[in-house]
C-alpha cells in the first residue's frame, strides 16, 4: 500500500496518494499532512488538478446527498409510527393499546408519583378511542363472545402500514377504513374494509383470513393480495400478487365465486358475472403501497379516479372524449396542484377550479 | 454510553412513549437522508426508518444499546436498507427506476418523467452543475454497499472514521479506504463534468 510521497509518475491516484488527497479535501488531514500536500502541489500541476477534482466531487456530493427533512415531515412520520405502535402493541402487555384501558387503572395506583402522567396518558387513550371510533360488535361467527374492533382510517394522501398480531402485514391506502379485531379469537381472522388495502397474510391453515369489502368476501390462506373497494367506484377489485384467494359475493345464495392465483384479478360489479383477468402487472399496480402512483398508458378516466382517491380531490372532466386519452406518468411526492398541472399538460388540457372541484377542460 | 442516554434507554425499555418520541424526532431526519442515499427513493427511505423504529419499539423490553443511540440507529437503518435492496430483486427494478431521485434537466421526455419538471437548479446558468450532480448521484448509487455506506456516513453525516467504523462494525482504517475508493469512483464517473466545470470556473476566475 505504501508509496513514496511523489512517485514521479503523472498519476496521483495511487491508493495512498489519493487517500491523502481525500483526507485533505475532507478536512481530515493533520496540519503536517496539509502542509506537505500543499507544498507538493505547488510544484506539481497534475497533483493540483487531482486535488481540484477531488474537492469539487467532495463538495458536490454533500449537495447531492443532502435533503431537508422538515418538521412537518417528522410530525407526519411520528404520527404514522404512533399509529403503527398502537396497531402492533397487542403481543406485549406493556404496549399502549387502545382497547383494554381498564387494565391500566391498577397501574396508575401502583405509581402514585407518576400518576399525573398516567392520567394524561389515559385521557389521551380515551380520546383516541373516541377518535378511532372503537366499537364493540358481535362476531359474525357463531355469535359467541363480543369482539373488540379497532377502526383504522387514513386521510387523503396518507398511507398506513400495519402489522397485525398474527404477523399479517397490511398497507391501508389513502381515504380508506379498516375494522380489525383487537385480538383474533375464534377460528377465523376477519376484517372489514372500505377503500383499498394491500395484504400480506401470514399463513395459518387453521384460521382462514377473510376480508369483507362492500359485499365481496375474499378468503385467504396465506398470500399477498389487494382489495380495492372504494365507495363510489362501481367495481370491487381483488388482485393477487402471490398465493391464492377465493372471492365471492356475500349476497345470500350467490354461487359465482372464483379462485384467483398469482397475477390475476377479479372485478366484481354489483350485478353480472365476476370477471377474471390474468397476466396483470401486479407490481406496477401495487406501487402505491410504497407511495408511488404509476400509470402506464392508462386512460385519463382511470388516472383521475386514482388521483381522486389518493388526494381526496373531486375532478370534473368537461369533455368526455378526454377521458380516453392515455398517459404514462409516475407521481410520488408532488402536491395535488402539481399533479393536476402535469396531467393537464400530458393530455393537452387546462385546469380550472370551481370551489372544491377541479375542472379539466380541453385547451382551446 | 452517556448517563443521559442510559436514562432514555431505561425509559424506553419501560415503555415510555415520550422518551421514544424524543429519540425518534432527534434522529429521524438524518436516518432518512442516510437511507435515501442507499435506496434512492424518499418514500422508501421513510418506510425503512419507520420499520427500524417500529421494530425497536416492539422489542423495547430487550433493547440493548452498546455505544450510543446514534451508532445503534445508523447500524439498524443500514441493515434495513440492505434487506430492502436484497428483496427488491430484478422484477421490482422497473417500477423503481434508479433515477427515482434523479432530476434530469432538459431531456424533454416529460411523458415518462414528469418529475423532471422541477429541478432545483437553474438549468440555463448551471447546466454543467446539474449534469455533474446527476453523474455523482448515479455514481453514489452504483457504489458497492460498504463503500456507499462509509462514504455517506463520513460525507453527509460528517462522522469521523471511528464513528462510521462503529456503525459498520469494521476498523477506522477500513472506513478510510472505503471513503477514498468511493470518491475515486465518483471522480471517475463524473470526470467529464468535473473537468468541464473546472475549465468553466477557471475562465470565470481569469
Amino acid at each position: 500500500m505504501k508509496e513514496p510521497e511523489d512517485s514521479g509518475r503523472s498519476s496521483h491516484t495511487s491508493d495512498a496518494a489519493w487517500s491523502r488527497i481525500v483526507d485533505y479535501v475532507a478536512g481530515r488531514a493533520s496540519t503536517d499532512e496539509r502542509a506537505a500536500l500543499e507544498e507538493a502541489a505547488a510544484r506539481d500541476e497534475a497533483l493540483r488538478a487531482a486535488i481540484e477534482e477531488a474537492r469539487l466531487a467532495w463538495e458536490r456530493s454533500a449537495r447531492v446527498l443532502h435533503t431537508t427533512v422538515d418538521s412537518a415531515t417528522v410530525d407526519r412520520a411520528w404520527s404514522r409510527l404512533e399509529q403503527a405502535m398502537r396497531a402492533s402493541g397487542a403481543e406485549r402487555p406493556a404496549a399502549p393499546r387502545v382497547i383494554p384501558f381498564r387494565d391500566r387503572l391498577p397501574r396508575t395506583a401502583r405509581h402514585p408519583r407518576r400518576s399525573w402522567r398516567r392520567i394524561a396518558a389515559l385521557a389521551a387513550v380515551a380520546m383516541l378511542a373516541i377518535a378511532l371510533g372503537v366499537t364493540w360488535t358481535l362476531s359474525r361467527n357463531r355469535g359467541a363472545a363480543p369482539v373488540a374492533m379497532e377502526q383504522l382510517a387514513t386521510a387523503a394522501g396518507e398511507r398506513l402500514p400495519l402489522t397485525l398480531e398474527d404477523g399479517t402485514e397490511i398497507v391501508l391506502a389513502p381515504g380508506s377504513r379498516l375494522a380489525v379485531p383487537v385480538h383474533f379469537t375464534g377460528d377465523t381472522r376477519e376484517l372489514t374494509l372500505t377503500g383499498r388495502a394491500y395484504f400480506h397474510v401470514r399463513h395459518d391453515a387453521t384460521r382462514p383470513f377473510l376480508v369483507h369489502a362492500r359485499g365481496v368476501e375474499t378468503r385467504v390462506l396465506g398470500t399477498e393480495f389487494s382489495v380495492d373497494a372504494y365507495p363510489g367506484d362501481g367495481t370491487v377489485e381483488v388482485m393477487v400478487r402471490s398465493g391464492g384467494v377465493a372471492v365471492r359475493r356475500e349476497t345470500n345464495g350467490a354461487r359465482d365465486g372464483v379462485v384467483l392465483t398469482r397475477g390475476q384479478r377479479a372485478l366484481v360489479d354489483s350485478a353480472g358475472p365476476v370477471r377474471v383477468e390474468s397476466g396483470v402487472d401486479t407490481d406496477a399496480r401495487l406501487s402505491w403501497t410504497s407511495g408511488r402512483l404509476v400509470f402506464d398508458r392508462a386512460p385519463l378516466s382511470e388516472v383521475l379516479t386514482e388521483v381522486e382517491h389518493w388526494y381526496g380531490l373531486t375532478v370534473e372532466l368537461r369533455d368526455p372524449a378526454l377521458g380516453s386519452r392515455r398517459l404514462t406518468a409516475t407521481f410520488q411526492r408532488e402536491s395535488p396542484d402539481a399533479v393536476m398541472q402535469i396531467i393537464a399538460t400530458l393530455v393537452d388540457a387546462r385546469v380550472a377550479r370551481s370551489g372544491s372541484t377541479i375542472i379539466l377542460a380541453p385547451r382551446q | 454510553m452517556s448517563p443521559e442516554e442510559s436514562e432514555v434507554l431505561d425509559r424506553i425499555r419501560a415503555g415510555d412513549p415520550r422518551a421514544f418520541e424524543k429519540l425518534f424526532r432527534d434522529h429521524y431526519p438524518e436516518l432518512v437522508r442516510f437511507a435515501r442515499a442507499s435506496l434512492g427513493d424518499e418514500a422508501e427511505a421513510e418506510d425503512a426508518v419507520h420499520d427500524v423504529f417500529l421494530r425497536i419499539w416492539r422489542n423495547r423490553a430487550d433493547l440493548e444499546v452498546e455505544r450510543s443511540f446514534r451508532v445503534f440507529l445508523f447500524a439498524a437503518t443500514r441493515n434495513r436498507t440492505i434487506d430492502i435492496r436484497r428483496h427488491r430483486g430484478v422484477a421490482a427494478r422497473h417500477i423503481e427506476p434508479e433515477r427515482a431521485w434523479g432530476d434530469r434537466a432538459g431531456d424533454g421526455d416529460a411523458v415518462t418523467e414528469p418529475a423532471a419538471a422541477a429541478p432545483d437548479i437553474d438549468p440555463e446558468r448551471l447546466l454543467e452543475l446539474a449534469e455533474l450532480d446527476a453523474a455523482i448521484r448515479q455514481a453514489i448509487h452504483d457504489l458497492p454497499e460498504r463503500g456507499r455506506t462509509a462514504f455517506v456516513l463520513c460525507r453527509e453525516q460528517e462522522m469521523t472514521y471511528a464513528e462510521a467504523a462503529a456503525v459498520m462494525g469494521v476498523s477506522p482504517a477500513t472506513v478510510k479506504t472505503h471513503v477514498a475508493r468511493a470518491l475515486a469512483a465518483i471522480r471517475l464517473a463524473a470526470r467529464p463534468f468535473l473537468l468541464a466545470l473546472l475549465v468553466a470556473l477557471s475562465r470565470i476566475v481569469r
